[in-house]
């Protein structure tokens, strides 16, 4: 290994590498961008290169730093901070990082700059070859068919090794392509955007109402249908309920739910498939919540029954006191509030006090005497169904 | 369906016509707080039919249960009270539980 000293200077340093800097510039860029390329560029390369040796040179020629980041300016050695490393070293290590490093800064910055001069031209095509249906979200679909087939592909077509009527030609062709191949997949037969394609705008920002309006719009009246279908198929209407009511309600559920959770749509099925889903989940979940779980189908008095019913229908059946007595023992052995509301309910009744004294009984207003029972009476009844099968139709 | 609160309603407190006429347009579709209102007056008239045997049971220092049997067999809480003392009612065969819990 040979003991190693600081060249003299700069340019001395500069002469005694150039050649062997050169050749790897051109190793380097006839790799990246081609021969054209480097025929193109290479001198360019090779004076920033230089450029950047020179001005970032000092005493020392091992330039440590560089290795490491080339942003960091090459700091000067004084002879008690020689490296120990060997003249190889620094040659097969310093120098090549930093050439690798200008010269794919600079094809980065070339192909920018490239991209930046033809963008226009691939942006006012694209906009005049966009069907009709995808105009108002023209800056939505510009941006898209820009990136995803364009600016991707920009790197492999590795322009700055291109004359400009090369670029100009592979960009019309590969416009052609993009027009014929992937806008006929944005719309129906209609002519209209697809729901997926509605779903992809409603869910990509707030700019995009009208996609999620002309998605509710085109799944309204299908939404009833599939939900009616449904209802219909498995007799999901309750007996308590009217059909129509019952289909518009679950329908409308639908709706809520699938704007709810539109960002949950993962694309992997058709959008339709997806909302049949949620019709199903909603027609039974609305049967269930009225109905609930049990297996026998509940009856209930009629409208006309109702009004044949006494103002105050007393209990006679002795067993439906029973069980009725259970169902309160039952909700009463919840205590706190139920045991409270239950003296309110005993003493508005059993003991036939007003509302008023009630209230000063048990310390509480006469507002929230009355918001304790319309709780409460829902309560009892729900004790009476799930634990003792009987409503007030049975009593 | 949103189902509004139908137990003010059902308990005969004292509501605007417009809130009469809003639940009972709702009560004419919807089976299920047709079943609560009955639900409530089943058991706020039950209730307070005790409530009264009770008082009266009290008043006359005569047995629940008997005021209950003769109310089975068709004697109205009225009757009862307006009985003559010579006529005490008679004892019940089969005692029944009353709905209310019983006071400690």
């Amino acid at each position: 290994m040979a003991e190693l000293y600081p060249e003299p200077s700069a340019w001395v340093a500069w002469f005694d590498y150039q050649y062997r800097i050169a050749s790897l510039v051109k190793d380097k860029l006839t790799r990246k961008s081609g021969p054209d390329g480097f025929n193109k560029y290479g001198a360019e390369v090779v004076d920033k290169v230089k450029k950047y040796f020179l001005s970032n040179f000092s005493k020392c020629p091992w330039m440590e730093d560089l290795v490491q980041s080339r942003s960091a300016k090459v700091r000067s050695f004084t002879k008690t901070r020689k490296a120990p490393q060997s003249e190889a070293f620094w040659w097969e290590i310093s120098i090549p990082s930093l050439v690798d490093s200008l010269v794919e800064d600079f094809v980065k910055s070339e192909r920018k700059r490239l991209w930046e001069a033809h963008k226009a031209i691939v942006i006012s095509n694209l906009n005049e070859a966009l069907p009709a249906a995808v105009r108002p979200f023209e800056s939505y679909y510009t941006e898209f068919f820009l990136s995803k087939f364009f600016l991707r592909q920009w790197d492999y077509w590795i322009p700055e090794g291109r004359e400009t009527e090369q670029l100009e030609e592979w960009l019309k062709t590969d416009l052609k392509k993009v027009v014929t191949r992937e806008f006929p997949k944005l719309i129906n037969d209609k002519g209209e955007l697809i729901d997926e394609e509605l779903v992809r705008l409603a869910t990509s920002g707030a700019t995009h109402e009208a996609a999620s309006v002309q998605l509710m719009e085109r799944y309204t009246p299908k939404i009833k249908n599939l939900v009616a279908g449904i209802v219909y198929k498995h007799g999901l209407c309750p007996p308590s309920q009217d059909a129509p009511s019952f289909i518009e309600d679950t329908a409308q559920n639908v709706c809520l739910k699938i704007m709810a959770n539109l960002e949950s749509y993962g694309h992997e099925q058709p959008f339709e498939h997806w909302v049949a889903r949620i019709c199903n989940n909603e027609s039974f979940a609305g049967h269930r919540d009225i109905v609930g779980r049990a297996k026998l189908p509940r009856v209930f008095v009629t409208w006309e029954e109702f009004l044949q019913q006494a103002p105050s229908p007393v209990i006679r059946n002795t067993e439906h006191r029973d069980i009725l007595k259970k169902a309160i023992d039952k909700y009463i052995e919840q205590g706190g509030r139920a045991k409270k509301s239950w003296d309110a309910i005993r003493l508005k009744y059993f003991e036939d006090l007003d509302v008023e004294e009630i209230a000063v009984r048990l310390n509480t207003t006469e507002g929230y005497f009355r918001k304790m029972l319309s709780h409460d009476y829902r309560e009892l009844r729900r004790i009476g169904l799930d634990d003792f099968g009987f409503s007030g139709t049975d009593l | 369906m949103k189902h509004p609160d139908v137990t003010a309603y059902a308990q005969f407190f004292p509501l605007s016509a417009a809130e009469i006429a809003g639940i009972e347009k709702h009560l004419k579709r919807c089976g299920e707080c047709r079943d609560l209102v009955l639900f409530i007056r089943k058991i706020n008239a039950t209730l307070r039919q005790e409530g009264r045997i009770d008082r009266v049971a009290k008043a006359l220092r005569t047995d629940i249960d008997d005021i209950k049997r003769e109310m089975r067999l068709g004697t109205s809480i009225d009757e009862v009270i307006n009985r003559p003392p010579d006529r005490p009612v008679k004892p019940t065969a089969h005692p029944v539980q009353p709905v209310s819990r019983a006071k400690k």
